[in-house]
């Protein structure tokens, strides 16, 4: 008997597992391009009716369109498949003694009813969602642009929480934060100072996108590195099924994209823009500096089994300004970025997926001032190679565990030295070089704690070799929804960043040093935390979003007020340190589906910094710091022909300084001169800023292909917006005499452009 | 066709007003906080004491000497236990009463009211340095070799030290910050010599109080000459204290002396 009972026991737990289970996993591909689908919808039910009650469990596909459903018992079941765009497809499937792999082909549909998405509106949604919005590039590409330049950038600057530094500006300040705060992801790959013609356009090509996300704040362990917000690109994969493309041309660049298979195991895309304002401008006249810039992408996948993909990656832009005088170029300065990726694509097995990235990103700056025989050259550049790996495992029902490692070797590098070529060799005045490395590693578990509260926490630990800094980051964000359909949410975030970029009077320029954490220079670190709410309303077609944030940062750096840029001068001694603290609640109105789509975004948001060696100690706001933020943006559909985007913004005036009484100061030999006091930093306020922008998009067929003529007005009612205000001491010719006056300098006023584009 | 003819006029509409120009007069009144503006910089040698009291003007408002002065300013200095009233004299100027003989290491501490305004100040002539040895020095300069003399001093007080020329001690460039006492620091006249016979030359050391040090770093910020990039929207900073009130008092020590009597 006492045989019998030890058996039992021992054969018990076999007994228990003797009920196989297995996974049902796949990948979300575009039945027709085949590139794989993000954050589609995946949910298993007992009986082709979906409803709540037949509801077995759900998951998300990732970015590479992988799911898996763990834990499933042998047995028949509908499997539904939906996202953003795309017909909901469901399929019949069992389960028989064995894990399933079951790939997913769906069908695109006309998406002018659900362009936008905000990913925490889905049904059980994961937790990673908030503060984080994803938009379509399609999306991008209605809304009106300036020149017809269709940019992600300014798009972007249409949320509410995200701000605009000036018009002048695409650089994003989220949430309180500098652009240098954000944490800007091309395939993975961190790229720097992403933009063109000094700030003024964003360097990514909208046709070579394939997803947009951004995470406005208190992001998961997943990202790191920078303070604010993670904005996360994908590239495109190139379609599997035939070659085609796109191409566009309008004022003042031209861009074409191709792509297509090259065997039954891979694909390319391939996409270049080139801005050539400087050949219009050369037409009518010679005396005109030469500017241009252009921009690369490039992917090509190949799938070496089923389990197996690899991706190479590559982006390259650079920006070309010179004055030619005398066929010598007096002035050439360039600047721009390279980066390559190399990535593995894994599947173990159902429950544990995997990515390994070889990568590679280069950032340089390279100027030249001088004749032909003596030449001034400066140059910085941020050379990075990165090694990492990260894993999903999906074994538990109510848990995704996701971990990952990486390490990035870092080289800093700046110059300044005179070329004679009498002497034929360098007269070095400085160089400075910086080696270093850092070593990221993090794990977070995205929990479903009940069928109403999902969990994400996680840790995130670095090591930065400059300095010697050690930092561990907690992370926890949660979502809970009520019985009346109102999703709450809460988050909370550690964040340091080891690698700033100090900017001069608030205009991010090419010249800006990208400089590292030192024994002196400390790195920032941010606290943010975050509330909100959000629901569904009027039969789902509308989502209202409120969330409040609060967000500290110490160790902030900005240029002394007396900051010296002689050559040999340290410029670490140039920096003093400071903090800063952002606040303000976010609403956010977004009409999903119907004739016409857009959202309503407001902002109400304080940003102050406080550095003991500016503004005499005193707290100020930086020029970006808006109490008011309206924008409005729509996409309407009038008919199979015609269609319309248009985006209206409101701000208050932009935190400026400027004089606040004159006086006499007395010089040598009784000489009195006039000069200014001037208000705090940043202590008055310009007038309010506003503007609409209309883009209408007229769609016909020629030659077989389907065009597309935008015609863009921007400040369709010529708002003069000031940039700057200053004083200046005008001459009268009634009195003879100079008189000051005031005067604002506006940038652009009403300007139309046409744009063409057609796909083939 | 309706539409299109629509979009046609706002083109047309957008491509005459896009012509227009982007720099405007703006019809606004910045705001405007009045400024009491102290100006008082004495050397040892001084027989009076004096200071500058100004006010400052809307920031759009044409200067005249005559808006700014102000008469009725009480200004006073206090020294040891003294205290010593300044007269307007004229202009903005006001003076000492008496005569008095200024002493180094001695602090002068000013004060002016006018109105609700109260500035306050304090300086101290600091002690000159002992010199230690001057050597002739070549150097290079504008494409020219060219002599000047290298000071070796020992401090004894902060400051801001000067030496040139006798001939050439005009000019506010050229100090340098003495940061530390009893401490040694090798000074060079702020100009190349001509005459290289050094029984001609006469030099002029002079030795300000260290406040004199920020101002000195900021004096060319706040010039009124226009333009969006010409002016970063800096203060001067003085050492003057109080509520909307703005300027400097500084004491200054000098010596004066011929270069063969140290040169070795």
């Amino acid at each position: 008997m006492k045989y019998i009972l030890l058996l039992i026991i021992w054969v018990l737990p076999f007994s228990v597992l003797s009920e196989e289970k297995y996974s049902i996993s796949g990948i979300v591909n575009d039945d027709t391009s085949k590139e794989a689908i993000i954050s589609a919808t995946v949910a298993l039910y007992n009986d082709s009716v979906i409803n709540k009650d037949n509801f077995v469990k759900g998951a998300y596909s990732n970015k590479f369109g992988f799911y898996s459903l763990p834990n499933i018992s042998s047995g028949t079941y509908y499997l539904a498949v939906s996202s953003v765009g795309y017909k909901i497809k469901l399929t019949k499937l069992t389960v028989a003694n064995d894990d399933l792999r079951q790939n997913i082909q769906l069908e695109s549909v006309s998406v002018m009813t659900q362009e936008l998405t905000v990913t925490a509106d889905r049904e059980s949604s994961p937790t990673s969602s908030i503060s984080s919005i994803s938009i379509s590039p399609s999306f991008v590409s209605k809304m009106p642009a300036f020149g017809g330049e269709v940019d992600i950038f300014r798009t972007l600057q249409l949320l509410p929480g995200i701000a605009a530094g000036s018009e002048l500006s695409s650089g994003l300040y989220v949430r309180g934060g500098s652009p240098d705060q954000n944490l800007i992801l091309l395939d993975g790959v961190t790229v720097y100072n992403p933009s063109h013609l000094a700030g003024f356009i964003s360097s990514f090509n909208n046709d070579a996108i394939k997803d947009i996300r951004m995470i406005k704040g208190a992001f998961p362990a997943e990202y790191g590195g920078r303070l604010s917000s993670v904005l996360d690109l994908t590239m495109k994969e190139g379609r599997k099924d035939k070659v085609g493309g796109k191409a566009g041309i309008s004022l003042i660049s031209s861009k074409l994209t191709v792509e297509g298979p090259i065997n039954e195991n891979s694909s390319f895309m391939i996409s270049g823009r080139r801005f050539y304002f400087d050949l219009l401008l050369g037409l009518i006249t010679n005396d005109a500096p030469t500017y241009y810039f252009y921009d690369f992408n490039a992917k090509a996948n190949y799938k070496l089994s089923d389990n197996d993909v690899l991706y190479v990656s590559g982006y390259f832009a650079r920006d070309v300004f010179g004055v030619n005088e005398n066929d010598n170029d007096d002035i050439s300065v360039n600047w721009g970025n390279s980066t390559a990726n190399m990535r593995w694509m894994h599947i173990v097995n159902p429950e544990l997926f995997t990515n390994f990235s070889l990568v590679y990103t280069d950032y340089i700056f390279d100027s030249n001032i001088g004749e032909e025989d003596v030449i001034f050259n400066t140059g910085s550049r941020i050379r990075d190679i990165v090694l990492k790996g990260d894993a999903q495992y999906l074994a538990y029902d109510n848990h995704i565990i996701k971990t990952g490692a990486d390490i990035t070797w870092h080289n800093f590098n700046a110059k300044a030295n005179f070329n004679e070529s009498n002497i034929n060799e360098a007269d070095f005045l400085g160089e400075g070089n910086i080696n270093t490395f850092d070593i990221a590693l993090y794990a977070q578990d995205e929990w479903k704690a009940t069928d109403r509260l999902d969990v994400n926490y996680g840790l995130r630990g670095y090591y930065f070799q400059q300095g010697n800094y050690l930092d561990i980051e907690p992370r926890l964000s949660a979502t809970y929804l009520t019985g009346e359909g109102v999703r709450l949410k809460g988050a909370f975030a550690v964040a340091n960043q080891y690698i700033h970029l100090v900017v001069r009077n608030n205009i991010s320029l090419p010249t800006d040093l990208w400089f590292p954490s030192t024994e002196n220079i400390l790195p920032s670190r941010s606290y943010q935390g975050v509330l909100g709410a959000e629901m569904n309303i009027i039969d789902d077609t509308y989502l209202i979003s409120l969330e409040g944030y609060y967000k500290k940062m110490d160790n902030l750096l900005e240029y002394r007020d007396d900051a010296e840029f002689t050559l040999g001068i340290p410029l670490e001694e140039q920096f003093t340190r400071g903090e800063g603290r952002a606040y303000g609640i976010e609403l956010f109105l977004n009409k999903k589906i119907g004739n016409f789509t857009g959202w309503v975004g407001y902002t109400l948001a304080w940003t102050k910094r406080q550095f003991d060696d500016l503004n005499n100690g005193k707290e100020f706001y930086p020029r970006y710091d808006r109490r008011h933020d309206i924008s409005v943006t729509l996409n309407y559909e009038f008919s199979d022909v015609w269609e319309l985007g248009l985006a209206w913004v409101y701000g208050t005036g932009q935190a400026f300084t400027m004089p606040t009484s004159t006086y006499y100061w007395r010089e040598d030999y009784d000489y009195y001169n006039d000069k200014y006091q001037f208000s705090d930093r940043n202590g008055v306020r310009l007038p309010a800023y506003h503007r609409m922008d209309l883009n209408f998009m007229y769609k016909f067929k020629a030659y077989n292909l389907p065009w597309v003529l935008s015609i863009n007005i921007y400040n369709v009612y010529d708002r003069r917006n000031p940039f700057a205000w200053y004083i200046n001491n005008e001459y009268d010719p009634q009195t003879g005499d100079y008189k000051k006056q005031l005067k604002q300098i506006t940038l652009f006023p009403i300007i139309p452009t046409l744009g063409l584009s057609f796909e083939f | 066709m309706k539409k299109s003819f629509i979009v046609l006029i706002l083109i047309i509409t957008a491509f005459l007003s896009s012509c227009d120009d982007l720099e405007q007069s703006v019809d606004s009144n910045l705001p405007y906080v009045e400024k009491l503006i102290i100006q008082g910089q004495f050397g040892i040698n001084s027989r009076n004491l004096s200071v500058s009291v100004t006010k400052s003007l809307p920031p759009l408002e044409e200067l005249t000497l005559e808006k700014v002065t102000i008469k009725d300013a009480v200004c006073k200095v206090y020294y040891k236990d003294k205290v010593m009233n300044l007269i307007h004299q004229g202009q903005s100027i006001y003076v000492s009463e008496d005569t008095l003989t200024l002493e180094e290491g001695v602090e002068y501490r000013l004060e002016v009211k006018w109105k609700d305004k109260v500035a306050t100040a304090s300086t101290t002539i600091p002690i000159l340095p002992e010199i230690i040895s001057v050597k002739e020095k070549k150097i290079r300069k504008w494409g020219f070799d060219q002599i000047t003399y290298e000071f070796t001093i020992k401090s004894r007080d902060k400051g801001m030290i000067k030496i040139s020329e006798t001939d050439y001690n005009y000019s506010d460039y050229g100090f340098q910050l003495i940061d530390k006492i009893d401490n040694e620091y090798k000074i060079v006249l702020t100009d190349p010599i001509y005459d290289e016979n050094p029984n001609n030359i006469s030099f002029e050391m002079v030795l300000t109080d260290i406040q004199y040090y920020p101002y000195y770093q900021t004096r060319y910020e706040g010039d009124s000459d226009g333009g969006i990039f010409n002016n970063g929207g800096l203060n001067v900073e003085g050492n003057v204290k109080g509520n909307n009130v703005f300027g400097i008092w500084l004491g200054s020590n000098y010596l004066i002396g011929n270069i063969e009597t140290y040169l070795k």
